[in-house]
């Protein structure tokens, strides 16, 4: 194949577009309606799912010392804890520095009654794994120098089962919508293919090839499924931040909490991405079974 | 040029769309398929073209067997022949520059050669003048003598036409009828199928008649001797 005919081949798919534009438009605003529905369910999904994932590692493990542990002996026992494989940090508390945040959590009338600092030296320690909290704790209790340990191990199990749910709702209900999607996108193009299909007839009795005919549909097709995802970029992009303009000021734990939405740039080139490939392949299967008939 | 022997179409419903055709157009012939609605016509067209395929018997144009064509080359055999048809199959949205270049264009040749050739279909069949017009702004006539142009631009030394006048008037039936006659001096083979008593009767060619899928005569220089 040699440049003309590429050059041809574009200009083909260029010029169909323009000059079939109410059916080309139908077409773009199905697929932006569908991506930016399957685009804005992912993105929530996605950022649900980074929430229940991020809230595990702030519960940490607090460890308190018996009272005749030497601080010599706590230090050694910092090293054993920072050297086990399921944690990732530990950090000693001194019995002195943990009294004045107590107190300002607490009454001050309460505390001031005591004589003297009732609290213990202690660790507190924060898991690689938040699924292993049960398994560390239980370690940490049969140590000599442990007195009690305190952890959010129930708090924990649900978060990481909440998480586990979402991220099969996640999946599953991204599979059906993009499954939809295809669907609907495949409709969208297969009618714009079916308004063509006696300019297919001519073109095979003319002597055009396969690839000759099939080509300009298929950039055709790449070219409505990029520009939907476009205009569903900017319908998401639109609609988040109406939503954390009105919402999120309401609720603002939630920005505090989960990480960060994901970036602009990656929701562009996904769906881009997506709308290409759905736009490219629903084409070659829409003109495939015209390119059969003769 | 083309040789059918024995030839039987029955389609997947069961209609006997032809049977037992014996045909044999030279080179340079121009020939007319006469017959009325649903005579196989239509189908003995598509024979050639290879839209479809014999259910028995032979179909060779220019030396090959259709039946033996593999799908890949089909393209490359199409291109030897220029096909007109009733509704003028125009691409809708092409000018009629465009409709007759993209023939050639997709052959893959130069844009100079496909200047020249499209240039020279478009005299030939006084429609040079028209040429960034779209086929919804032509008449009956003007958009038939398009697909003329555009079926001959290529230069192929074999021309199909399904009935080329059945949308025309009188006058302009026979203007296309002598335009094919003058394709056909230059060489050309035509094979004309049409019901048009009014043209094929003055024009004086081969009449090939046929009747519910078979053919009844086949007189050189005749006449459409029934109404349809």
């Amino acid at each position: 194949m040699n440049l003309s005919h590429v050059e041809f081949l574009i200009e083909e798919a260029l010029v169909n577009l323009r000059r079939n534009g109410l059916m080309t438009l139908a077409a773009i605003g199905t697929v932006a309606l569908a991506l930016a529905v399957f685009g804005g369910f992912g993105l929530i999904v996605w950022r649900l799912e980074r929430l229940a994932n991020s809230l595990p590692p702030k519960f940490a493990i607090d460890v308190f010392l018996r009272d005749n542990v030497s601080r010599q002996r706590a230090q050694e026992l910092h090293q054993q804890l920072q050297a086990h494989p399921d944690i990732a940090q530990v950090t000693f508390k001194p019995k002195e520095q943990a009294w004045p945040e107590f107190q300002k959590e607490l009454q001050q009338e309460i505390t001031t009654a005591l004589p003297y600092n009732p609290l213990p030296d202690s660790f507190v320690i924060q898991v690689k794994d938040p699924s292993r909290t049960g398994v560390v704790s239980a370690w940490l209790k049969s140590l000599p120098e442990v007195d009690a340990v305190r952890d959010a191990k129930e708090e924990v199990d649900i978060i990481l089962s909440v998480a586990t749910v979402v991220r099969w709702i996640g999946i599953g209900g991204t599979l059906l919508l993009l499954i939809a999607t295809s669907v609907i996108i495949y409709n969208a193009i297969r009618l714009t293919v079916f308004a063509r299909r006696r300019e297919i007839r001519i073109m095979q009795l003319i002597g055009a090839t396969s690839g000759t005919i099939r080509t300009p549909f298929v950039l055709e097709g790449v070219v409505q499924g990029v520009l939907g995802a476009w205009i569903a970029c900017g319908l998401i992009f639109g609609v988040s931040q109406m939503v954390s303009h009105f919402v999120m000021r309401k609720l603002v734990f939630i920005d505090s909490l989960g990480g960060s939405p994901m970036p602009f740039w990656v929701v562009f080139l996904g769906l881009s991405l997506l709308g290409a490939v759905i736009g490219g392949m629903v084409s070659t299967l829409s003109v495939r079974k015209y390119l059969q008939a003769v | 040029m083309i040789e059918i022997q024995e030839a039987e179409v029955t389609y997947p419903n069961g209609v006997h769309a032809l049977r037992n055709i014996n045909l044999r157009v030279e080179k340079g012939e121009f020939a007319f398929l006469v017959g009325a609605t649903g005579a196989g016509k239509s189908t003995l067209l598509k024979l050639i073209t290879r839209e479809v395929l014999p259910t028995r018997g032979k179909v060779i144009v220019a030396g090959r067997n259709v039946a033996e064509i593999p799908p890949h080359d089909l393209p490359y055999y199409r291109r030897m022949m220029g096909v007109v048809f009733q509704d003028f199959g125009l691409l809708p949205n092409k000018t009629v520059w465009e409709n007759v270049a993209f023939a050639l264009r997709v052959l893959g040749l130069p844009r100079k050669e496909i200047r020249k050739r499209t240039a020279n279909a478009l005299d030939l069949v006084g429609l040079l003048r028209r040429c960034d017009s779209f086929p919804a702004q032509l008449s009956g006539g003007e958009a038939q003598r398009v697909a003329i142009a555009r079926a001959i631009a290529n230069d192929p030394p074999l021309l199909l036409a399904d009935e080329p006048t059945g949308n025309l008037d009188p006058d302009t039936s026979w203007d296309i009828m002598q335009l094919l006659s003058h394709i056909n001096i230059r060489g050309t083979t035509v094979l004309v199928a049409s019901h048009d008593k009014y043209v094929i009767d003055r024009m004086r060619k081969r009449v090939v008649m046929l009747e519910r899928g078979t053919i009844v005569s086949d007189v050189p220089f005749g006449v459409y001797a029934h109404e349809p």
